[in-house]
């Protein structure tokens, strides 16, 4: 049972996905236990996976024999192969258990509309492509799951079935069936070379020459196309603003597992490489200050939201790519541990925002959100709860977003101060948009009545307020438990690459 | 003789990259998507071609010169997909053109 963990965290949904429009004819209230069901027992198998990895260590699943026969001269089996070590593990585990919080979420906030099992489907689909980045062994796999998430987001995008939704999702769907032929053509040039597709040959065998520095820029620019930062940030306020609430959180997460497996193969494939380094570098500080300075002059609340989303993937960028630049010292382990630190913070605040601002287009049913006045009136917990989120993602202490942005400030600065004040400056331009954001929809006397909050949609909004301020507050217990292992084993590849 | 199919290969990708970029028309985007697609999958076959070489059969193949059947997999499974996106963006056209009436 503990040796199948893996391939089961990516089987269940898969076929819980497919079983949904059969399901659908008993009801709804089936539906959604399924899906409970579906999303709760990967979770807890991730959450298992993970106490097996710290247990034991790196967890190699090979698909289709236990003792293959076929085996590479390196000593690999040549077959598709999933693997997991500490960092995957974990964020499988915090990933999962954000799409389950989302799933309770969605639950009334979506109830209106129809199409919803197809929906649900999309969904399941798109956790499947999340978990294939996270666990991929081998180059072919992580292409055939980037085509899955790139083709059920673009579903998503279209939920709402407007003419709007349809645009933008025909053009998602056309970006990224180029970028996926991209990563394609850098899997083929890589297999050209080498004639292995596995990650761990691979990296045996690669002597860094000019066919694989085109190969790894290939490969990374689909991969920064799907995480959304700076050279190619344009696709992401287009799409996030259309796409339902739930979709966009799914989206996050997506474009987080892709920044995960572009350090894995940066660092476990293709070595350390400076260079390649500082050009990350530059690239996050420019998805930093794009960022904000787009979300300054938008005036539609989702995509405000989104350019911020935008920056702070380019914190996570700048503390684990500084952190590669500068392995050598202490403050390098430092900075990627800030980094790994801030990818959970930043889908926690983030999130939290969204959520909210989901409740309030629920509730009040407007087209554009900036036009209300005075909600915190009404709704003086979910105005809180904002400031909260507010607060956290612009990096305020006690909240979690200052925990870990604190950590990539104090390592960065050893490799250059002009970093560090940078980041600060982002820091402080996003709690000014954030504030005046807060200020108009929530301050103020509102002469409207609307309905009540949705339970289930304020009860994901508390535990997710509650998750931000424990961590803000105990971050050394969260760090040692969960960061300091995924650190480690993002560091240390040869442990994740030779089983 | 490889040189000429990468130079094929090349030639047309940079067309569907020239299609996706420059044509506002929505069936003209999904075909220059299949143009790169047709380009990539001519790369990753021609990885696998051997002069003489015999369909990968181990029965069939008395002197082992076989073609490399991994590639063929990998462009199948992405013919496959290609089509899903293909299916996609089309139908995603007839529902902008039935709302807009015009591509």
């Amino acid at each position: 049972m503990t040796s199948h963990l893996i391939i089961l965290i990516i089987a269940i949904p898969l076929l819980g996905a497919f079983l949904l429009p059969l399901l659908n004819k008993f009801g709804k209230r089936i539906k959604y236990f399924w899906l409970a069901t579906v999303l709760g027992l990967t979770d807890i198998f991730s959450f298992f996976l993970y106490l097996l990895i710290i247990e034991k260590g790196e967890v190699v699943y090979t698909l289709g024999a236990k003792f293959p026969l076929l085996v590479s001269p390196q000593g690999f089996p040549i077959r598709i192969i999933l693997e997991a070590d500490a960092l995957s593990g974990f964020l499988s585990f915090i990933f999962l258990s954000i799409i389950f919080l989302i799933f309770i979420y969605s639950l009334k906030i979506l109830s209106n509309y129809s199409f919803l099992d197809k929906f649900y489907v999309l969904y399941l689909l798109l956790t499947v492509g999340i978990l294939g980045f996270l666990f991929t062994g081998d180059f072919f796999t992580l292409f055939v799951f980037y085509e899955i998430s790139s083709i059920t987001t673009a579903g998503l995008i279209a939920f709402f079935r407007s003419e709007e939704c349809f645009k933008s999702a025909f053009h998602y769907l056309s970006l990224f069936a180029v970028g996926s032929l991209f990563l394609l053509f850098g899997i083929g040039i890589l297999y050209s070379e080498y004639g292995f597709l596995n990650m761990g040959i691979i990296a045996k065998v690669l002597q860094f020459s000019f066919l694989d520095k085109v190969a790894l820029s290939l490969i990374a620019s689909s991969l920064l196309l799907k995480a959304g930062v700076f050279p190619f940030y344009f696709w992401k306020p287009e799409a996030y603003k259309v796409s339902p609430i739930s979709a966009i959180l799914l989206s996050i997460i997506s474009s987080l597992s892709a920044i995960y497996i572009l350090f894995r193969i940066f660092l476990g494939v293709f070595g350390v490489n400076l260079i390649f380094g500082w050009i990350l570098i530059l690239f996050s500080i420019f998805s930093i200050f794009m960022g904000i300075f787009l979300a300054i002059k938008e005036n539609n609340i989702k995509k405000i939201l989104a350019y911020l989303a935008i920056s702070e993937l380019g914190y996570i960028i700048l503390g684990i790519s500084s952190g590669i630049v500068m392995l050598n010292n202490d403050f390098g382990f430092k900075a990627i541990q800030g980094g790994l630190f801030h990818m959970v913070n930043d889908i926690l605040d983030i999130g939290l925002l969204f959520l909210i601002i989901g409740v309030v287009i629920y509730i009040t049913k407007s087209k554009n959100v900036l036009e209300i006045r005075g909600f915190g009136h009404k709704y003086p917990w979910l105005a809180g709860f904002f400031l909260l989120g507010v607060f956290a993602i612009s990096g305020m202490p006690p909240l979690n977003g200052f925990a870990s942005k604190i950590i990539i400030y104090e390592s960065v600065f050893h490799l250059s101060p002009v970093l560090t004040i940078i980041g600060i400056l982002g820091s402080i331009l996003i709690l000014a948009i954030l504030i005046k954001i807060f200020a108009i929809i929530f301050l103020g006397i509102s002469p409207e009545k609307y309905q009540p909050v949705p339970k289930t949609a304020m009860a994901v909004i508390f535990v997710f307020a509650i998750l931000m301020i424990s961590i803000g507050l105990f971050p050394g217990q969260f760090t040692s438990f969960f960061i300091n292992p995924a650190a480690e084993a993002l560091v240390s590849q040869q442990n994740y690459i030779c089983k | 003789m490889i040189n000429f199919i990468f130079l094929t290969v090349i030639f047309l990708i940079i067309i569907g990259l020239f299609g996706t970029m420059f044509k506002k028309n929505l069936i003209k985007l999904a075909m220059s998507i299949n143009i790169i697609s047709n380009g990539v999958n001519l790369f990753l076959i021609s990885l696998g071609y051997r002069q003489g070489g015999i369909a990968p059969i181990f029965t069939n193949a008395p002197n082992l010169k076989m073609v490399s059947p991994t590639p063929q997999a990998l462009i199948l499974t992405n013919i496959v997909i290609n089509l899903a996106v293909t299916a996609f963006l089309l139908s995603l056209s007839i529902l902008i053109y039935k709302k807009e009436k015009k591509l």
